[in-house]
């Protein structure tokens, strides 16, 4: 059924834009939920992939809305053991880690614009902020992730047990 | 700025086929928020109609009792003493056997009923709606009301007039208790159709449909992903119509290519011109495929040449018509002014009376297409390239002299072929008005040989139309 078919795409996409794996599992719910509640809105046009994809990132965006002012915390930030590590040494739990841990509205830039390809002007209009509110948090979110990545390679050099770059 | 590249780089590259099996509790979460939000909905949409349901039933209820029942032959006051109670509707009634005595009673007795009867009644009444338990507020409400109307005796003037006309040939002296008698049954009659009603409402499982409904809902989803990867898959086919019928009418131009005259070598030189003309038609074509139509169809085409500068004489024998039978009747020449200036010079000026005057030769064909139409462009307007022959049947063919307001029937011309072709070719445009209907346009080439015989002239027909119609599809 559409919820096996899909849950694995949109809730990487949810990891992608929460904070942490339980919020992503809210995320991936509410998504659904909304999918399933608006799929006579679904007007055979585009891709239906890509509506649910749109419907699972409105989603974060709107808890992201919500959350403004007060967000609790989530304990368990438990991610399924993903041993492929990239050529930079990295692993893709360590980078999602380093998304997860932007302030909300740097994630949200960067993913929308780096991740999705959304333009500045689109993500503009959906976190309703201006375009160079949208520029000033992607040009932030990629100094803290600089900064984050460049610390961990630092730390992988001096260990020696660690694969070479 | 390579340095911001060098970020976006590595995490788009990492992410590029990031995908995390979604937690294995997360689907239970969903369906159970899936069905709380169901519920929610539904209850207040299965109340409402209900409600609604159950209102209409009161009105149309009421209605038929109060004002539909004097028209009807009702039955439970008919005067013959028939028993025609609705056998269904009391059926489980125990007061049936009550209400049939008190009736045939209420006849047979001349219609006295004492109030100790209807006292009965209302309490057997009151247990049967207690013992029924359906919980219908409604239904209760109306024994409840049908009792203390019987009680007090208190009927409403719609009631009194009501039973007035229903009971034509009752004997006036028992009217109160018929009348009170008349209105508890109806109300009787009433709240049993309400029950009935109600158990239908009720047995009616639109709640475990819904419900069934949503699971479907749910499980089909699958199902319409799938669909939507095949729909971009299949074009669309929808069911194509293939035969077009078109009346069509089209001014023509008729002209020359070669050169000379038709009529006769004389006027070689003379300046000649075509009039406008008409030709209308009906045209059929069959659909092939997308791309090409095969048409056929009859057309009616009216040719007009004028040949100018020629001079009537009034006298014959001046003239010669190869080409033209000369009707019996005419007693004139038909020259060119060359050969008018001649004949003058040798018989002398003025001795025979001449007018300038205009040749004009009429033809009318029955015109047979064959042609292919090929779509070139299929847009909001179409279109198409047409190609094909055609043949034409001589079916006019006449040959007048106008001089100022008078025109003379000459003959015919005998060096026109019975039958005779044409090579065509048009540019079609079509634009959809409807399902149904196209209108056309079309500008018309069409080259004739083998019009006239061969080495009488050296005129070489065209004729150039502009047909337009109304495409009818079917």
């Amino acid at each position: 059924m559409l919820y096996e078919l899909y849950s694995s795409k949109l809730f990487s996409l949810s990891l992608k834009y929460s904070k942490n794996y339980a919020e992503a599992q809210d995320n991936l719910q509410d998504a659904f939920i909304s999918i399933y509640e608006n799929i006579n809105q679904f007007k055979h046009r585009g891709s239906f992939e890509g509506w649910m994809k749109r419907i699972t990132i409105n989603t974060a965006l709107k808890r992201y809305r919500n959350q403004k002012v007060f967000s609790l915390n989530y304990e368990d930030n438990i991610i399924q053991p993903e041993d492929d590590f990239d050529n930079h040494g990295i692993s893709l739990q360590t980078l999602l880690k380093c998304i997860q841990e932007l302030p909300n509205r740097y994630r949200m830039v960067f993913n929308l614009y780096v991740l999705d390809g959304h333009s500045h002007k689109e993500i503009a209009e959906m976190m309703e902020i201006s375009e160079g509110t949208s520029k000033s948090n992607l040009a932030r979110g990629r100094k803290i992730l600089r900064d984050k990545i460049n610390d961990i390679l630092e730390t992988k050099n001096k260990t020696p047990n660690v694969k070479s770059l | 700025m390579s340095d911001d590249h060098n970020i976006d780089r590595l995490f788009q590259e990492s992410f590029k086929d990031f995908e995390v099996d979604a937690p294995k509790g997360a689907w239970n979460n969903i369906e159970k928020k899936l069905n709380q939000n169901n519920k929610k909905r539904i209850v207040p949409l299965w109340q409402k109609v209900s409600g609604v349901a159950a209102v209409i039933a009161i009105i149309i209820l009421a209605g038929s009792q109060w004002f539909i029942t004097p028209k009807g032959n009702n039955s439970f006051v008919d005067s013959s003493g028939e028993e025609t109670i609705n056998q269904q509707n009391l059926q489980n009634n125990p007061i049936n056997y009550n209400l049939r005595n008190s009736n045939s009673q209420n006849t047979d007795s001349n219609a006295v009923v004492n109030s100790d009867d209807l006292e009965n009644i209302s309490i057997q009444e009151e247990k049967v709606s207690g013992n029924s338990a359906q919980n219908n507020s409604t239904a209760l409400n109306i024994t409840t009301n049908a009792n203390q109307y019987s009680k007090n005796n208190k009927l409403s003037s719609g009631l009194i007039s009501n039973s007035n006309t229903v009971n034509p040939s009752k004997p006036v002296a028992s009217t109160t208790k018929t009348k009170n008698y008349t209105a508890l049954i109806s109300i009787l009659k009433s709240k049993a159709q309400i029950q009935n009603s109600h158990l239908n409402l009720k047995a009616d499982p639109i709640s475990t449909k819904s419900n069934k409904f949503n699971q479907q809902n749910l499980k089909s989803l699958v199902k319409v992903a799938e669909q939507i990867n095949n729909e971009k898959l299949i074009p669309n086919k929808q069911q194509e119509k293939t035969w077009f019928v078109k009346p069509q009418i089209s001014p023509v131009f008729y002209g020359n290519l070669g050169s000379g005259s038709a009529v006769d070598q004389n006027f070689n030189q003379n300046p000649g011109q075509s009039e406008v003309n008409v030709s209308y038609g009906l045209n059929l074509a069959y659909k092939l495929n997308n791309k090409i139509k095969i048409r056929t169809g009859v057309n009616q085409v009216n040719f007009n040449y004028n040949t100018n500068d020629v001079f009537l004489l009034s006298s014959s024998g001046f003239s010669s018509f190869n080409n033209v039978d000369v009707v019996s009747g005419f007693e004139s020449s038909v020259v060119t002014s060359d050969q008018l200036s001649s004949i003058q010079e040798s018989l002398g000026q003025g001795r025979i009376p001449s007018d300038e005057s205009q040749l004009q030769q009429q033809l009318g064909f029955i015109e047979i297409p064959m042609e292919l139409e090929y779509k070139l462009i299929d847009k909001t307007i179409d279109v198409n390239i047409i190609g094909g022959a055609s043949t034409l049947l001589l079916n006019d063919n006449s040959l007048d002299i106008q001089t100022g307001n008078t025109t003379t029937f000459l003959g015919e011309a005998n060096n026109i072929n019975a039958f005779s072709f044409s090579t065509n070719f048009a540019i079609g445009l079509d634009y959809d008005i409807s399902e149904r209907l196209i209108l056309n346009l079309e500008p018309t080439f069409k080259y004739q040989f083998n019009t006239f015989q061969s080495a009488t002239t050296d005129f070489q027909p065209f004729f150039i139309g502009v047909y337009s119609g109304v495409v009818f599809k079917f």
